[in-house]
């Protein structure tokens, strides 16, 4: 005991004398600067970087964005323009010879050239093919991935204004009128959407209209609970009873408050979304109850190729492909931004 | 300090919707005066932070009411109650939660300032701003922060800056130190006198030690399952405890000194059964004790 306090006071000895200044009053409350944090964006943008997937599959998502915004601009071909001497031909590509992508068919066991039987003039490629209208696939799947980036764009938008408007009214005002607010939702999302469209039919044409109606009733429906759920939980933060102490109102507490503080999950949520209203059109239109029949959407493309799968199996591959690059990227994408914004969520 | 009442309870009950009757606060009576501390104690869950979010009419007042210099504040709406939001403020216990994680120092302290209306234009609004950071010991470079890059003990200054910004008479200050290190805790008690001293404040002074409590307030009340068991001047709860609860309390200060404290026994507080009735007695001047 007493050797090592004598080894103590060595070690503090070894302090020169002259390195301990008095205190002044004060200044032990002076503080280090702080180092400089990342703000929430900043911060977001580094954690998403480094997701591998979610940066591939948002490249991914803005090249087919580009595309199908420039579909009228790069589409060869009218997409309902019919060339009847020209069905059936199967992709053919520019100095490309492997069999399936150099316009030869399989016939009675030889490969024949189906652009020289079809009379096409030398230098015309269809690079996804003709259906069997003549018509050009690959223009007809432009056109309709349009149509899908269309419905998802529509579905995220009524997420972020009627759920989230619905949500958080009904958070913040609570008490009956939350009650009541829920039971509605209950109800909206008893109706099974299949049964309202075709009803639709009886009053609407069938087409992208009526699918929009079918989604304005209830596709925002599980953002509406979420933002719902959130609201009531950030209410109860002491920043939210600190605004109200201040005299902020419900609104204003709404909208600088709870609104910025369930952002992260709210765009998650809209991502996920995106993909099941994707979904939605194509198996309506698939059906024959969504798109008009020589519009294109990938629904009416793979109702076309799965009938003559057999024959030309490109026609319903190649659409199929597409939807499923593009669903597959909506959620890894989305997938991304939940690790981001709400790694709570993962478990769930 | 005056001796005119600026805060007067009276009769106070909360009882929280779905906890079936129980009462968090029971009938409790008390006033606060004019530029002095009052001092509220107990151990957790006895109903401090209830009480406190009544005064500032956080939480409905299920029976009683409270007067705020003369006028009942009990059931004020609209401009009215938004006039005394203004001049009675809270902070609250846990620097972490009380400030929103999406907005500037700056944003935070002038959410009051904005709301009431107390800065002609911008330039008078940040420069307001600017006098609250400084009052609080932060530097002007904090302003453009988030508060995730503070210290508990940071925050809790700018959530002080944030309840004085609205210019209030009286403040609650809701354990504003029980989530700090100890030695940041003297650094914000400090901070509250000295603010105390320059703007003539009233504070509700919320803790569940009496040591610090004592320190710092001018009059004390304990309080022990929603109700006031013991109030009177700091000094005197103290020196002269009444009710088994406050001497129980006061035995469970720790004691800086190592021999005492391994002599110490604590006395343990054992609650006679849940008695109905019985009153503030009063046992020396402005000590009042609770008996039945
Ligand atoms: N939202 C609520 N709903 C129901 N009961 C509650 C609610 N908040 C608090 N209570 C109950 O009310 C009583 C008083 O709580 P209060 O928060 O006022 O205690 P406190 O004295 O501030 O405690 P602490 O020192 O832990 O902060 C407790 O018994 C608690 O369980
Ligand atoms: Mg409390």
């Amino acid at each position: 005991m007493m050797k090592r306090n004598k080894e103590m006071t060595k070690a503090v000895s070894l302090v020169p004398d002259s390195a301990f200044v008095p205190c002044k009053p004060g200044e032990t409350e002076a503080e280090p600067p702080l180092p400089r944090a990342l703000s929430f964006l900043e911060d977001s943008w580094r954690k998403l970087r480094r997701n591998k997937a979610a940066v591939v599959t948002m490249i991914l998502l803005l090249v087919i964005a580009a595309l199908a915004f420039l579909a009228p601009v790069i589409a060869p071909f009218d997409p309902n323009e019919q060339h009847l001497s020209w069905k059936n031909l199967p992709p053919k590509w520019p100095h490309v010879s492997i069999d399936g992508l150099n316009g030869t068919t399989l016939f009675r066991g030889r490969r024949v050239d189906s652009y020289a039987l079809a009379k096409v003039p030398e230098g015309q490629y269809f690079l996804f093919g003709t259906d069997e209208f003549g018509r050009d696939l690959l223009s007809r799947c432009l056109w309709g991935t349009r149509i899908s980036l269309m419905i998802a764009l529509v579905a995220a938008l009524l997420d972020l204004s009627i759920g989230i408007a619905y949500g958080l009214f009904s958070g913040m005002k609570g008490g009956r009128w939350d009650h009541v607010l829920q039971r509605i939702l209950e109800i909206l999302s008893g109706i099974p959407s299949l049964v309202l469209v075709v009803l639709m039919l009886l009053i609407f044409e069938p087409g992208i209209s009526s699918i929009i109606l079918a989604m304005t009733i209830s596709s925002w429906i599980p953002m509406a609970r979420v933002v719902r759920a959130e609201t009531l939980k950030i209410k109860q933060m002491e920043y939210v009873q600190a605004a109200r102490a201040l005299g902020a109102t419900d609104a204003k507490i709404a909208l600088s408050h709870v609104l910025p503080n369930i952002s992260g999950i709210v765009i998650v949520r809209a991502m996920f979304s995106i993909p099941s209203a994707i979904f939605f059109e194509t198996f309506l239109s698939f059906l024959g109850v969504g798109m008009k029949i020589p519009n294109a959407s990938i629904g009416t493309l793979l109702n076309g190729g799965y009938k003559v799968f057999r024959l030309y199996p490109y026609q319903m591959f190649i659409p199929a492909v597409i939807l499923c690059v593009i669903m597959l990227s909506f959620n890894l994408f989305a997938d991304g931004l939940r690790d981001v914004f709400d790694p709570k969520m993962k478990e769930g | 300090m005056s001796e005119k009442a600026l805060v007067t309870v009276r009769n106070l009950t909360h009882i929280y919707p779905g906890s079936s009757g129980k009462r968090a606060v029971d009938n409790i009576s008390f006033s606060i005066r004019e530029g002095e501390t009052f001092g509220l104690v107990g151990e957790s869950g006895c109903g401090k932070t209830t009480t406190g979010r009544m005064l500032v009419r956080l939480l409905d007042i299920s029976s009683g009411s409270v007067a705020f210099d003369g006028q009942d504040i009990t059931a004020l709406q609209g401009k009215e109650l938004l006039s005394y939001r203004r001049q009675a403020q809270i902070i609250f216990q846990d620097p972490y939660a009380s400030l929103d994680p999406r907005k500037k120092v700056k944003d935070i302290i002038a959410e009051g300032i904005d709301i009431h209306h107390l800065a002609s234009d911008r330039q008078e609004r940040d420069e307001q701003v600017s006098r609250l950071l400084a009052s609080v010991g932060l530097r002007p470079e904090h302003l453009t922060r988030y508060p995730h890059e503070f210290s508990g003990g940071q925050r809790q200054r700018i959530g002080i800056a944030r309840a004085l910004a609205t210019q209030p008479r009286f403040v609650v200050c809701d354990e504003p130190i029980s989530a700090l290190d100890v030695s940041i805790q003297a650094q914000v008690v400090n901070l509250l006198k000295a603010e105390q001293r320059l703007r003539n404040l009233t504070y509700l002074f919320i803790a569940h030690d009496l040591s610090m409590v004592k320190y710092i307030s001018d009059r004390i009340a304990v309080m022990y399952r929603g109700r006031i068991v013991e109030t009177g001047p700091a000094g005197r709860v103290y020196e002269n405890p009444l009710h088994p609860y406050t001497r129980s309390l006061i035995s469970a200060i720790p004691l800086p000194d190592p021999e005492g404290e391994r002599k110490r026994r604590r006395i343990p507080y054992v609650p006679a059964e849940k008695e109905e009735g019985g009153t503030l007695v009063e046992a020396e001047a402005e000590h009042y004790v609770w008996t039945s």
